[in-house]
């Protein structure tokens, strides 16, 4: 069962089906996104952000490297600044896609208003920029994907994929 | 880190939209009183979401930068129309003319709900006088955007590069704000 089927019948029997076929799943995707779209917001509004249950840790210059270059497997790191409308704008996405990807991959994220030394070292145009690492190594990168869950889960599994 | 305690509103304002640090600037020497003492503490909201927590521990720093907030005194928050209505209560010179928000004609109050839908106009209009940070403007906005972009090209100004949709360039909304600066001691 695909992961995005794997989200949808955890959403109760009306989802269910979709992992029978990728049309059902399209729906399945889109219905997921304008149903649930405000409680992810309602949910982020009571996470901390700094608090991994939400699956987003905040990576700093100090602990990147550990946590980034050194870290194991898929990793997913957005540059992003609270400031940024757009980073405020995929943050509910985002929320729901670490909840998906979980058990397979890790993201983190590093406030470039604070980091500029990572924001030069990779070469950070703007935000929500999104890199891929892969066992330390960078496989891909997005620059401001929609700010949608299809959008968002599609950028950050597709390195992984080819 | 220990909680600090309030003594007076705080007004938190988005330091990477050049409109708001300009309505901040305005309103910084006006919130002195003639004996110098400040009536409202005006600070960017940073980046540090704990550190805003420690001031208001419901306070969430994407919150923050969506919608202007006052923190009072007591652990309340005032939010859009209603924050802005508290400034002006806290604005010695204009003070008196701040009645006027707290009237109410059978539970309306007609003065503050102006306030209101103007702070939301403010809100919606600021990318057109130069918020880098506020993103695509709202749908009622784009036009007029549109409209004063193909003026400013008209003009004699070369054709600008179209931005990213969802995308907002480092040179310009992520900068790094100077909290030490303008952070005046709570």
């Amino acid at each position: 069962m695909s992961l995005i089927a794997q989200f949808c019948s955890e959403q109760g029997a009306r989802l269910g089906a979709c992992e029978d076929c990728g049309l059902v799943m399209t729906f399945c995707m889109d219905f997921a996104h304008s149903s649930q779209r405000k409680s992810a917001w309602r949910r982020r509004r009571t996470m901390s952000h700094t608090d991994t249950s939400s699956g987003i840790q905040t990576v700093t210059g100090d602990t990147f490297s550990q946590v980034v270059l050194m870290g194991a497997g898929p990793i997913a790191v957005e540059f992003m600044s609270y400031g940024c409308s757009h980073c405020r704008a995929i943050e509910p996405a985002l929320q729901q896609v670490a909840v998906i990807l979980k058990s397979r991959e890790k993201i983190v994220r590093v406030n470039t208003a604070t980091e500029q030394g990572l924001a030069e070292q990779y070469q950070i145009r703007g935000t929500p920029t999104l890199v891929m690492f892969l066992d330390g190594t960078i496989v891909g990168r997005i620059e401001g994907p929609n700010p949608d869950v299809s959008s968002v889960l599609s950028a950050i599994r597709q390195p992984y994929e080819n | 880190m220990p909680k600090p305690e309030l003594t007076k509103p705080v007004l938190l304002f988005d330091d990477e939209c050049g409109v708001c640090r300009k309505i901040a600037g305005w309103v910084r020497p006006l919130a002195k009183s003639k004996s110098g003492n400040t009536t409202l503490l005006i600070r960017p909201i940073g980046n540090d979401p704990e550190e805003l927590r420690a001031l208001n521990p419901s306070l969430d720093i994407w919150d923050a930068y969506a919608t202007i907030h006052v923190l009072m005194p007591n652990g309340s928050m005032k939010l859009g129309g209603e924050a802005v209505g508290e400034v002006f209560r806290n604005l010695p010179e204009i003070r008196w003319l701040t009645g006027i928000f707290s009237i109410s004609i059978y539970g309306f109050r007609p003065f503050q709900s102006i306030l209101n839908l103007a702070y939301v106009i403010l809100a919606d209009v600021r990318p057109l006088f130069g918020c880098e940070s506020c993103g695509t403007p709202r749908a009622w906005v784009r036009p007029i955007r549109r409209i004063i972009q193909w003026a400013e090209d008209i003009g004699g100004g070369s054709p600008r590069p179209k931005p990213a949709p969802h995308f907002t360039s480092l040179s310009t909304g992520g900068r790094l704000a100077s909290p030490d600066l303008e952070k005046e001691s709570t």
